[in-house]
């Protein structure tokens, strides 16, 4: 259950005395069973609201009160009858038993609540994982359609191949099997996450770790790097930002006409790091840029090939609590912007 | 050319054939092995100069055939590991392996990680008394680095254990946990934020640009090494 909050607390502390205040008057026409039942009903309010342990201090408390208040002798704890005390028994047990199970059904109420909440929230990401898997049959069967036809046409003992041919036929194949195997790689982190098999592990890191790593492993680019070397350091998951970055320099390299500037800077902000990565390409039309990150095919069901790696990148950093923005690069190009929040120290 | 001998422990067909062929083919002596037991049963036969596993064995868990063989013997492993298994790697080195390479894996990286493990292993013969870099030298018999504009590089007791530690295997890749247990000792085995610091610290003073490192090289969720060029 939630912790208390404050007006909580205060609503409890003020409820008993002043039911109390209100009886002390009335006391003569009142019976005690009277006394105690409407006593009863100030305990369950602060029991559902603090919690079955409060609650039963609260009973304890308000039997006490109501002993010296209302139980004959007055103004002492004394209690003269056997009635009297089997009643201020009975209060006790009933006033604490009651205020545990109302404490007790308020939390399952929330935990209602709450399963309710994970659905909605497992049917929007069925529905991603829907759209990203359309997308991505395309992405899959490209490269395997051109690894089978090269591999069949090698092997195929009609005609003989030269050697430079034969050395661009395993090229091919190569560059094919490297795609199939970024895409997997992806499929799989993203799906991961999505179910929560990864957890995300914050730790503060110098962004320039899971960058450096990210452009040793990417394919060569004309990279121009500006990065601060006081820049704070980031609360982030390293290997995961490695694999947004990295993707996000492989979709500059596809997208981008060889040779191409591509520019990385970083700066801060109050509480965040901001990393754009700049391409000098040919960019993409107004049309193209409309929900970059979140539709991954065109109206005509066309798969995006730009698009669906910028949603792949722009899945890892959501998980990694960043922001992602796209816009035109002055003079032409894509500039992928990346917020990620700073380490508090 | 190297005559080398390795053992190949892959239940895998297709991946053994295709790392027997190419290694072969360089020279190697190549023998395979298809699940740990016969591995172990190889292993007590000869030893070969290099033992590459694959983590994802039948019958034993890859790490625990590390421990095992480590008991007796200091022959360099190099594990072959899926992408997505960053803590299965890091309980590989941990346990003793020398590097790891990631499937799938173009024959080109598996044929440099051998290249690096056996030039080290003819190197360690001889204990060397500096390593020279373009930008600094590292001197063992004085304890400290000089700059290739011949000033002394101060450097702290710290800073110093971390880069004798890397420098004891140039361009293996040492843990988190292998290089806290080492300079700090085994109570600081956990303390990765700490070693973060002192290394951004060695590379403000070692590197000519500390933002792209080329001497101290992280690997991600796995450890440091010391490239030396």
């Amino acid at each position: 259950m939630d912790r208390p909050r404050h007006w909580q607390r205060l609503f409890v502390i003020a409820l008993n005395p002043a039911i109390t205040a209100l009886l002390i008057p009335l006391r003569t026409h009142l019976d005690l069973g009277s006394v105690f039942l409407i006593q009863l009903v100030g305990v369950m309010v602060s029991a559902s609201l603090m919690g079955p342990l409060a609650g039963a201090g609260i009973a304890l408390i308000t039997a006490l009160v109501t002993n010296w208040f209302f139980v004959p002798p007055l103004y002492s704890l004394a209690i003269s009858s056997y009635d009297n005390l089997i009643a201020t028994l009975i209060f006790v047990v009933v006033a604490s038993a009651s205020g545990w199970l109302l404490s007790l059904m308020r939390g399952k109420n929330e935990l209602l609540l709450r399963s309710t909440a994970e659905q909605q929230r497992m049917r929007d990401s069925e529905d991603t994982r829907t759209t990203l898997l359309a997308s991505v049959g395309h992405d899959l069967r490209t490269p395997i359609a051109g690894i089978k036809a090269t591999v069949s046409g090698l092997r195929a003992g009609d005609v003989s191949w030269s050697k430079a041919e034969t050395a661009e036929a395993l090229a091919a194949i190569e560059e094919g099997t490297d795609r199939l195997q970024e895409l997997v790689s992806n499929l799989l982190d993203m799906s991961r996450l999505e179910a929560g098999v990864v957890a995300v592990k914050f730790e503060p890191t110098e962004l320039s770790d899971p960058l450096n790593s990210a452009i040793r492993l990417a394919p060569k680019l004309n990279l121009r790097l500006d990065i601060p070397s006081r820049l704070p350091l980031i609360m982030t998951d390293a290997v995961l930002l490695e694999r947004a970055l990295h993707n996000l320099l492989v979709n500059v390299h596809t997208h981008t006409p060889r040779g191409t500037l591509v520019e990385i800077f970083a700066s801060q902000s109050n509480d965040h790091v901001k990393i754009d990565v700049i391409d000098h390409g040919p960019g993409l039309s107004g049309m193209e840029m409309q929900g970059l990150f979140a539709r991954l095919s065109s109206s005509d069901g066309e798969p995006r090939r730009r698009g669906l790696g910028l949603a792949i990148v722009n899945g890892f950093v959501t998980s990694l609590n960043g922001r992602i923005l796209a816009a035109t690069t002055r003079n032409g190009g894509l500039t992928v912007s990346i917020w990620l929040p700073k380490a508090t120290q | 050319m190297t005559g080398h001998s390795l053992l190949i422990v892959e239940d895998d067909l297709q991946l053994k054939r295709a790392l027997t062929v190419n290694l072969e083919a360089r020279n190697y002596q190549v023998n395979t092995a298809g699940s740990g037991e016969e591995a172990l049963k190889s292993l007590a036969v000869t030893e070969p100069d290099v033992l590459i596993l694959d983590l994802g064995l039948p019958d034993i868990d890859g790490v625990d055939l590390i421990l095992q063989i480590r008991q007796t013997s200091r022959i360099p492993i190099i594990v072959l590991s899926a992408r997505d298994r960053e803590i299965e790697k890091v309980r590989a080195l941990d346990a003793g392996a020398d590097d790891y390479v990631t499937k799938p894996f173009g024959i080109d990286e598996l044929l440099a990680r051998l290249r690096v493990i056996l030039r080290r292993n003819d190197q360690q013969e001889v204990p060397q008394k500096s390593i020279q870099t373009a930008d600094f030298e590292i001197n063992f018999d004085k304890l400290s680095i000089t700059g290739n504009d011949g000033q002394s590089i101060k450097l702290t007791r710290i800073e110093w254990g971390i880069i004798e530690f890397l420098a004891s295997s140039p361009g293996k890749l040492f843990t988190a946990k292998q290089i806290l247990t080492n300079v700090w000792g085994v109570a600081y085995a956990e303390d990765t934020q700490t070693l973060r610091v002192h290394v951004s610290q060695l590379r403000r003073k070692l590197e000519p640009e500390p933002a792209t490192p080329k001497y101290l090289i992280t690997e991600l969720g796995m450890g440091y090494r010391l490239v030396i060029d």
